[in-house]
């Protein structure tokens, strides 16, 4: 050994909740969630901690110190308060920190060292066995390995002398290792009901950053984020967050995150915050990140856009073939390549720039349509069109000006009651 | 050094004369507007990007949008950003968009709402780097709001497009060029009312007929640009 290889963050430590196994085990696996980014070996305490296993990790990360300070920020960061420890022997690390030692220990002899003046009680022992130890003076770990061995089967029974044993590096220590769910979905629990938007945008960014820690475990990144947030005595409230790209881009999501809490209604205090999420392989986004930075941008703006304005409010513009003016296009997805692809149908001669979304009726004086003053307009150009479906056009089209000089696209209907309309503007 | 070389620096300003086009280190790129004689007229031979440009109409109808239309038909073909058109009063027509060249897949319409969802809107689109023009129709008229997006265009390199009432023309700005944009027989009149490094010059006739026959992908700006009379 001689590495560090395990950690643990003692659960004492989590005081942001109500000692409920529950809600305890609920922060754990949030935990396990946020820490594989660092390791895929982690094993859950239950109801008390979290073991890691970083002998593998140790390098990626800068070493031993810097991926000990990563956790201890992040685990501060994610609103959790923790006992950290890293020792070469997982047991050993997790009984440091059930001591309440926050400590970063290199190798075995620091190790033993350190575990000798732990107490007894993060052993376990049966209330007789505690009293038995007692008697003999016996409070800390070292004295208690300074007696003989067969004494202490005795005493201990094989089970705890092995764990002894496995503390101290004398004997392999194997682990079931936790495995993640294929979904994100976590929920977290408030402290106390809260309406104010900071505090939720708080508790909300809590999830976010275990989702994105979850994420970078998987090299993932989600495409779709569904927030709940749950009420004392009423419907939850929900909301959800659309990407054009999968990211994991804490900065960003975080961002979009604020930005969509500012017009979310939240008619009650918050009791708990709920956050579900997919996720999808980043492989590709990776790749063209170094490619096309600005590519990545683009669909940034338009998530913070759609994040604030609603899903709704961002397109794109297409043409679509055919000889329905109102019809000759279309919004799309924005950078939709296609937009500009297939025959536009007829070649449209004279098309205003702007078109009404909805046909003005133009009023008529001395037999002439009237906008801002009478309009002359010359040759006209018939459009019959979709006879077969429920909105046929028959109209004749013309350029209009009217005495400010302004270039109108009108129409008249052809048949009865044929009404001029103004439809666009050459501008 | 000789007269010559002392005239061509940059920091030297002959009046009756606007400032050299900006190197590239300027903040304050240009882009050709397609006419020629509006280019002459234009700090640094075109719009200037990185900027705010302000065109002052009345009413609708009067060719103020294919005044810029010729310069962000060339930019969606020569660059992969945004031309985002943030609240336009009605919609952009596709086909008459794509006849003038304008590569459709760079558009982006915003559609925002509230005042102050558009306002910020705009400000977003200038500052995110992403976005070649922002077309703009702004609801405020707060000199502050009005510098805040100056400063997001600049931080962004945007050319921001602000299209307003000419009610506003007596009003301080801090955009780079304002215009004022009147129809006439062929086209529209054009008068500049402030530029940077320049005067304001009296109205001039610009053709659109001849601008428009001419896809923007061709290499040479078409179009004239007739001071101080009216075409035909």
């Amino acid at each position: 050994m001689g590495q560090p290889a395990a950690l643990a963050a003692g659960g004492t430590g989590i005081s942001y909740y109500a000692r409920e196994t529950r809600l305890e085990h609920q922060a754990l696996t949030g935990l396990a969630d946020w820490a594989g980014q660092f390791t895929p070996a982690i094993t859950l305490l239950p109801g008390d901690g979290l073991l890691l296993e970083v002998s593998g990790s140790l390098r990626l990360f800068g070493g031993a110190r810097a991926l000990y300070r990563r956790l201890r920020d992040g685990i501060h960061e994610l609103g959790y308060t923790g006992l950290l420890s890293m020792a070469p022997t997982p047991r050993g690390a997790t009984w440091l920190a059930r001591a309440g030692r926050s400590l970063l220990l290199h190798d075995q002899p620091a190790l033993t060292r350190a575990l000798m003046e732990l107490p007894l009680s993060v052993l376990d022992l049966k209330a007789a066995q505690h009293k038995a130890f007692h008697r003999l003076g016996i409070t800390t770990l070292g004295e208690c390995q300074r007696l003989p061995r067969e004494g202490l089967t005795q005493r201990l029974g094989t089970e705890l002398l092995t764990h002894l044993d496995q503390a101290f590096g004398l004997k392999a220590d194997p682990r079931e290792y936790f495995v993640p769910s294929p979904r994100f979905d976590h929920r977290l629990e408030l402290p106390s009901p809260v309406s104010n938007r900071e505090a939720l945008a708080f508790a909300a960014n809590r999830l976010l950053a275990e989702l994105t820690g979850a994420l970078a475990a998987r090299r993932a990144g989600t495409r779709q984020l569904q927030f709940e947030l749950e009420h004392e005595d009423r419907e939850p409230g929900r909301f959800c967050m659309n990407l054009v790209r999968a990211s994991r881009e804490a900065a960003h999501l975080r961002h979009l995150l604020y930005t969509r809490l500012e017009t979310q209604p939240v008619p009650a205090a918050v009791t708990a915050v709920r956050l579900r999420a997919d996720f999808e392989t980043l492989a590709e986004v990776h790749a063209s990140l170094f490619e096309a930075p600005e590519e990545m941008a683009d669909t940034r703006l338009i998530e913070r856009l759609r994040a604030r304005l609603g899903e709704t409010a961002v397109h794109g513009l297409a043409l679509v073939p055919g000889h329905r003016p109102e019809r000759a296009f279309r919004y799309c997805a924005p950078g939709d390549a296609s937009a500009q692809a297939g025959p536009a149908g007829p070649v449209m001669t004279r098309r205003p720039v702007w078109l009404l979304a909805a046909a003005r009726p133009l009023p008529i004086r001395n037999d002439t349509p009237y906008f801002d003053g009478p309009l002359r307009y010359g040759a006209g150009e018939r459009i019959e069109s979709g006879w077969w479906d429920d909105n046929p056009v028959l109209r004749d089209y013309f350029v209009a000006r009217n005495p400010r000089g302004a270039c109108l696209w009108i129409y008249r209907e052809i048949v009865q009651p044929r009404r001029w309309f103004l439809h666009g503007f050459f501008a | 050094m000789n007269t010559q070389q002392l005239l061509d620096r940059a920091d030297i300003w002959r009046g009756g004369r606007l400032p050299p086009a900006k190197r590239e280190d300027s903040p304050h790129h240009s882009l050709s507007s397609g006419f020629d004689a509006l280019d002459a007229l234009l700090p640094g031979g075109g719009w200037p990007t990185g900027t705010l440009t302000e065109v002052l109409t009345e009413g609708e109808g009067v060719g103020a949008l294919r005044l810029v239309l010729p310069a962000l038909a060339r930019m969606s073909q020569s660059q992969k950003k945004w031309i985002a058109w943030v609240s336009p009063p009605h919609v952009p027509y596709a086909p008459a968009l794509a006849a003038a060249g304008l590569d459709l897949s760079r558009v982006l319409v915003v559609h925002a709402d509230r005042n102050a969802n558009r306002d910020w809107a705009i400000e977003q689109a200038l500052r995110s780097g992403t976005c070649g023009a922002v077309l703009a129709w702004p609801a405020s008229t707060d000199a502050r709001v009005l510098r805040r997006l100056q400063l997001a265009a600049e931080t962004g390199h945007s050319w921001g497009v602000l299209f307003r009432s000419l009610r506003h023309a007596a009003q301080p700005s801090p955009a780079a060029v304002r215009l004022q944009v009147e129809p006439d027989l062929s086209g529209i009149s054009v008068q500049i009312l402030k530029r940077r490094g320049g005067w304001a010059t009296g109205p001039m006739s610009l053709d659109f007929e001849h601008a428009l026959a001419v896809p923007a992908s061709a290499t040479t700006p078409a179009g004239g640009l007739h001071p101080g009379r009216y075409q035909q």
